[in-house]
């Protein structure tokens, strides 16, 4: 018997809703009672067990599900089975029992024949399916996106029907769910090469293979495809397709018909509307793997780096909480002082020098005096007399100060796993602590926020995929522009011309301001980017993310023009020194690296 | 048959049958189901590659947990996750979990809680199926079920904490039985 309360909080340590000082405290209790440990594991499998059984049941209650849907929504999705969860994990010890001979019959009898959806045939070289590197017989989920890395690499996939898509090399295929009300299979070949030997599908279930120019429709043939930047080829080898794009459809039936659709040109402004017009995979610089200095190794992984903005010195924040000053010329900690965080979430060195502030898990902002590291003020500022002091009610994720020093933004976050909120964006006087404005509008929790250049405008990237501009006097949203995965850093350049954003998709966009258009998608980090910093003179721009590298760009032309090698584990802040000269980098392994930037 | 023929065939047999006890203990550790599944895809593999140093099928259970222990820490050493893992923390779940599961089977728990989740309501059965099987966001959830997304969470913990005390109820009385 658990203890109701014990059983909600473990509940919430499972799912992760607990805020990191709860989660360390279920820990410290987990170490020292016994019982409490035993509830948890009881708890983790109640989840297995009930995931397990839903799986099983989606299959199987489809009728069911049907009905209700039917009847509560009509125009809700057609559900289609899933794979058995199980089924990834165990896939190598079952194939054994096929190969044994041993059949099927040592396998649980209740559990339910479920179908897998498709699967890999075959691979060679670099292939994913998500994040996870995929072997051959590596089932496939509706959702699942496979991607092929590497001149050498291809996949093969199969569908029940004996459809076989075979992907080439650097390419990108996402499984998607059929548009509602119709059925049959759907694929975004977001870049690379495909061919696909299509089974006859019925003439109502036609096979989708969408790219970012045009749609395929497919009834039952052979053709291939390309895609990527700033086209699609499509080539029938046999049978008939039909291909549409932009509103006009063409019925392709001539063996060897090639078909190239161009990049069309749209108006940015709608976020539906928004497609990136250049997408490039560019080969990178030799790295230089040796940093001008390295600074001794700090308490816990850094995740907040700015350079004061007229001198060489450097605030460092990071998850013990402490903020240290650094002189990055001469490698000497000039200060330091805990803000009794346990996490510095993120921080802002205001343009006048004076202020520092600093975001962290315990739902305040701190402002700080640069030169002596005495706290002003905390945000919201606590009530005098007794009574619980007011927070934020989530993490802080981002604080900019405006370029003159007489604004601070702060942006919060919504713990995942809890009801989504509309994110809020709250505007303080960091002289008299006093709230001046509040701008809300995201869909979802804030991750990054800055001010343009001038000062009039402040940029937010949300959680919600959306990357937004507000207008500071009227304190209005003046744009939407839609990215299409969560927008986890952004960096203005500083002639205010030029948005750098940075997502969840590895790929890191350029926004021309003036029109709102984006000019250019980058791609090269292999996993999500963290951290982006233009040079000050605007002509180059770093990049960090999930994975050690870093890379520096040709704002102009998109080329990656230098690539650096330093770090163990994720990079999560760049910065360039006012005079440019030096690249400050940090990240989980707690390191500072200084390297010399060259031209 | 060879006999390494046959202990690979009781490898798959004793994988599916602890499969729940080894998930429980993974996912307590590591709070994700995506991570849970890559590390027990690790162990499988691990295990299939190894089946060969196990001396008694009774002492499967232990082995396998020990190595689901190590690697979860590897897991953690490869830096995908955001914070740390406590190494302390797993070591005192493993014991957790062998504790438990002398305690009680996780067959004995999977099979009262679905006679339970059987003998659940309609629309409660439907909305643990949708929320469980992974594919139906909160939202969705909500304008389905014509609820608010926090009326739908806390419909689910309602129904979770039902679940609970029929699972109590049935052991109880299939203890005393």
């Amino acid at each position: 018997m658990i203890p109701p309360a014990d059983a909600e909080l473990l509940q919430d340590f499972l799912t992760g809703t607990l805020a990191d000082t709860d989660v360390r405290l279920v820990e410290f209790r987990l170490k020292n009672e016994p019982l409490l440990a035993e509830a948890l594991v009881l708890l983790a499998r109640e989840e297995a067990l009930l995931t397990e059984w839903a799986r099983s049941m989606a299959a199987v209650d489809s009728a069911d599900a049907a009905r209700y849907d039917a009847i509560s929504d009509k125009t809700s999705p057609q559900r289609l089975p899933r794979v058995k969860v199980w089924v990834r994990a165990f896939v190598a010890a079952a194939s054994l029992l096929a190969l044994l001979g041993a059949g099927l019959s040592l396998l649980p009898t209740r559990a339910p024949a479920v179908a897998l959806y498709a699967w890999l045939e075959e691979v060679q070289g670099e292939v994913f399916v998500g994040t996870l590197t995929a072997r051959s017989h590596h089932p496939l989920q509706l959702g699942d996106e496979v991607r092929t890395s590497g001149e050498l690499s291809f996949a093969v996939l199969r569908y029940p029907d004996g459809t076989r898509l075979t992907l080439g090399s650097d390419s990108v295929l996402r499984l998607e769910q059929a548009e509602q009300g119709v059925q049959g299979k759907r694929l975004f070949l977001s870049e690379g090469y495909v061919h696909a030997d299509v089974a006859h599908q019925p003439a109502e279930q036609p096979m989708i293979l969408a790219t970012r120019q045009a749609q395929v429709r497919v009834v039952g043939t052979r053709f291939s495809s390309s895609a990527g930047d700033q086209g699609t080829r499509i080539e029938l080898e046999e049978g008939r397709i039909q291909v549409s794009s932009a509103g006009k459809s063409l019925d392709v039936q001539k063996v060897g018909s090639v078909v190239d659709v161009a990049e069309p040109v749209r108006p940015m402004e709608k976020p539906e509307e928004i497609q990136p017009r250049f997408l490039s995979w560019q080969p990178l610089p030799p790295p230089l793997t040796t940093p001008r200095l390295t600074l001794p190794r700090g308490e816990g992984p850094i995740q907040g780096l700015k350079f004061a903005p007229l001198n060489a010195l450097l605030a460092v924040g990071g998850w013990k909480g402490t903020v240290q000053v650094w002189d990055a010329d001469a490698g000497v900690l000039l200060r330091s002082w805990d803000t009794q965080l346990k996490r510095t979430r993120c921080l802002d060195w205001s343009n006048d020098g004076s202020l520092i502030a600093t975001g962290g898990d315990d739902k305040t902002a701190k402002i700080w005096d640069a030169h002596t590291g005495q706290l002003l003020w905390t945000l919201p500022e606590a009530p005098r007399g007794p009574g619980k002091p007011p927070r934020f009610n989530r993490d802080i994720d981002a604080v900019a100060f405006s370029p003159d020093s007489s604004v601070l933004a702060v942006a919060a976050e919504i713990r995942r796993s809890e009801p989504p909120v509309a994110g809020d964006i709250t505007l303080w006087n960091p002289r008299t602590g006093a709230m001046t404005g509040r701008l809300a509008g995201h869909k979802d929790s804030i991750l990054c926020v800055a001010f343009t250049p001038d000062g009039k405008q402040l940029v937010s990237g949300s959680r919600d995929g959306t990357l937004r501009v507000w207008d500071l006097e009227t304190q209005t949203e003046v744009a939407a522009l839609a990215c299409g995965e969560p927008v986890l850093t952004l960096a203005c350049s500083p002639d205010g011309k030029t948005l750098a954003t940075g997502g969840r998709e590895r790929s890191i966009r350029l926004w021309d301001v003036p029109t709102r258009q984006l000019r250019i998608a980058l791609q090269g980090h292999p996993r999500e980017v963290r951290s982006l910093a233009f040079t000050p003179d605007g002509k180059r721009l770093a990049s960090s993310g999930r994975d050690p590298s870093i890379r520096v760009w040709d704002v102009e032309s998109g080329k990656p023009v230098a690539h650096y090698q330093g770090h163990s584990f994720a990079v999560t802040s760049v910065a360039f020194s006012p005079d440019g000269r030096t690249l400050a980098t940090a990240g989980w392994d707690k390191l500072v690296k200084l390297w010399d930037v060259r031209e | 048959m060879k006999k390494s023929a046959l202990r690979q065939g009781m490898v798959a047999r004793l994988l599916m049958q602890h499969r729940t006890t080894l998930y429980g203990y993974i996912f307590s550790c590591v709070r994700n189901h995506a991570d849970t599944e890559d590390i027990l895809q690790t162990v499988c593999v691990v295990v299939t590659e190894s089946i060969e140093q196990l001396t008694n099928e009774a002492g499967f259970l232990p082995w396998v947990r020990e190595i689901a222990r190590r690697r979860i820490l590897a897991y953690r050493r490869t830096g995908r996750r955001e914070q740390p893992l406590d190494p302390d923390v797993v070591r005192e779940l493993a014991d957790a979990a062998e504790r438990l599961e002398e305690k009680l089977p996780a067959s004995d728990q999977a099979t009262a809680l679905t006679a339970c989740l059987e003998a659940l309501p309609p629309r409660s059965r439907q909305l643990i199926i949708m929320r469980y099987d992974g594919g139906t966001s909160a939202e969705d959830l909500s304008r389905r079920f014509g609820r608010s997304v926090q009326g739908i969470y806390a419909q689910i913990k309602r129904i979770k904490a039902a679940l609970r005390t029929c699972v109590e109820r049935r052991l109880q009385t299939e203890g005393a039985s």
